[in-house]
Formats: structure tokens, C-alpha cells, sequence
């Protein structure tokens, strides 16, 4: 692969991206095909000249999956402050799968109602607010009531 | 730096509170498992930049590569000023031309 530089002057006016299945498409306009339906101002994928590339020419912005724990000392990668729904998230699941190792049928009630317990403070923690409570930029700051007169 | 940086170990030593007598792996495969479910809640932002190759028309976001994307955000093509400019979203993936590779 050759890399070139890149000649798009106005990219926002002839490139446009979408999503099919877990691919990202990229299409644009500029550049002749050479076929009837891959001139130009035809949606088409780029055309670079054979064997060419812009490097880094393409920037993804997304909503990455946090990184997988390897080991148990290694530091986890959420914001602090999802760290209790965390906690909550594994203490509930550890109970549920204790109580069903448990010959004992009131161990077991009071370790699934701690689960539960533990698994509805997750939901609300993540689930609920936990967009409201990580965005440290955006969001609401102040409500102001309506008036009612 | 934050006042306090979670390490599986902590999470594990709140576990053992409740549940003396879980194993590591056990609560290290846990903690991964509430992080996928966390990942499709939480919104952790980031950017990476790929090569634009010519008559490529899909760009893959499978889990198995070195970046895990859950949902694009927004794309950008590099222009001739070295500016990473936003280009549009097609909604309807409306296209003459079908690729299939």
C-alpha cells in the first residue's frame, strides 16, 4: 500500500458513513469509478488509485467497552464513581450462585434477598442515572420551576 | 488522581464479606461480566484513526479487534489542511453499488 496525501477539500459535502451489521460503511461522491454507476457524484466507496491509502484518514468517534480485567490486582477501567454499582453487581450474582449451592433452604432466602437487594441497587446505579451521574460536563444544572400564576 | 483506585482485589475483599468462600478467578470472571454490562450503559467517549483505502467500502467493528466500539458516535475524513472534518450519516445505507468484502 502507497500512502498518499489526502486532496479532500470539503469532506462534509461529498463523504457520508453508516452502519450495516458491525461493519462502518464509508461512501463518497468524490472520484470516478469508471463505471456508469460509480462516476462522479455517484455514492461509491473511496477511490484512491490502486494500491493507495490516506493514512489515518478516517477518525471514529465511539463508545468504547471498558477494558477487560486481566488480573485480580490490575486496576479496573470505569470512572470511580461506578465503582459502588460494580461492587453490587458481583456481590449479587456471588450470592445468587451461593444460595444455590446451599443445602440450607433459609441460608438460601436470606442470600437471594441480599442478591436482590444488591442487584436493584445496581440497576438504579447504572441503568437509571448512571449516565446522569457519570457526565461530568453536560447534564442539567439548574431546574427552573414553571410558573404557574 | 482519584482518591481511591479500585483494583479487582478490593472488590474481591467486599465480596468475601458476603460470600467467604468465593475464589479470585471466580470473582475476577465477575467482574468482566459486570463490565459488558456496564459497557452498554456507560459512556466512555473515545477516538481512533484508521487508514481511508481505496474501493474500500466497510470498515469492520468486530470485538476482536484491538479497539471494542459498541456504538459509532460520529466519523470524520481527513481533508487536504490535515483537519479532521465530520461528514454526514447516511440513515437509509442507501447505496447503488452492493461491496462484499
Amino acid at each position: 500500500m502507497a500512502n498518499i496525501s489526502s486532496t479532500y477539500k470539503n469532506p462534509e459535502k461529498t463523504f457520508v458513513w453508516f452502519i450495516e451489521g458491525d461493519k462502518v460503511g464509508i461512501a463518497t461522491t468524490e472520484g470516478d469509478g469508471s463505471t456508469s454507476n460509480t462516476g462522479k457524484g455517484e455514492l461509491k466507496a473511496v477511490v484512491l488509485g490502486s494500491g493507495n491509502q490516506i493514512q489515518n484518514g478516517l477518525l471514529i468517534s465511539y463508545i468504547a467497552e471498558p477494558d477487560k480485567l486481566t488480573s485480580i490486582t490490575g486496576t479496573i477501567d470505569i470512572d470511580n464513581n461506578l465503582q459502588p454499582a460494580l461492587i453490587d453487581y458481583v456481590k449479587a450474582k456471588a450470592l445468587m450462585d451461593a444460595a444455590a449451592r446451599t443445602d440450607n433452604p433459609n441460608i438460601a432466602q436470606i442470600r437471594m434477598a441480599s442478591a436482590q437487594q444488591c442487584m436493584l441497587n445496581y440497576k438504579e446505579a447504572v441503568r437509571r442515572f448512571g449516565m446522569k451521574k457519570n457526565d461530568k460536563t453536560g447534564g442539567t444544572r439548574a431546574v427552573v420551576p414553571a410558573d404557574m400564576r | 488522581m482519584a482518591a481511591i483506585e479500585f483494583t479487582g482485589k478490593e472488590i474481591y475483599s467486599r465480596v468475601l464479606q458476603a460470600v467467604p468462600d468465593v475464589s479470585e478467578n471466580y470473582v475476577l470472571n465477575l467482574i468482566n461480566e459486570a463490565l459488558i454490562d456496564m459497557g452498554r450503559y456507560y459512556s466512555k467517549y473515545e477516538y481512533a484513526k484508521t487508514d481511508l483505502i481505496n474501493d474500500q467500502l466497510w470498515y469492520n467493528l468486530d470485538d476482536d479487534r484491538a479497539i471494542t466500539v459498541n456504538k459509532v458516535m460520529r466519523c470524520s475524513i481527513l481533508n487536504s489542511d490535515g483537519e479532521y472534518i465530520k461528514i454526514p450519516r447516511l440513515t437509509n445505507a442507501d447505496l447503488k453499488i452492493t461491496h462484499t468484502d
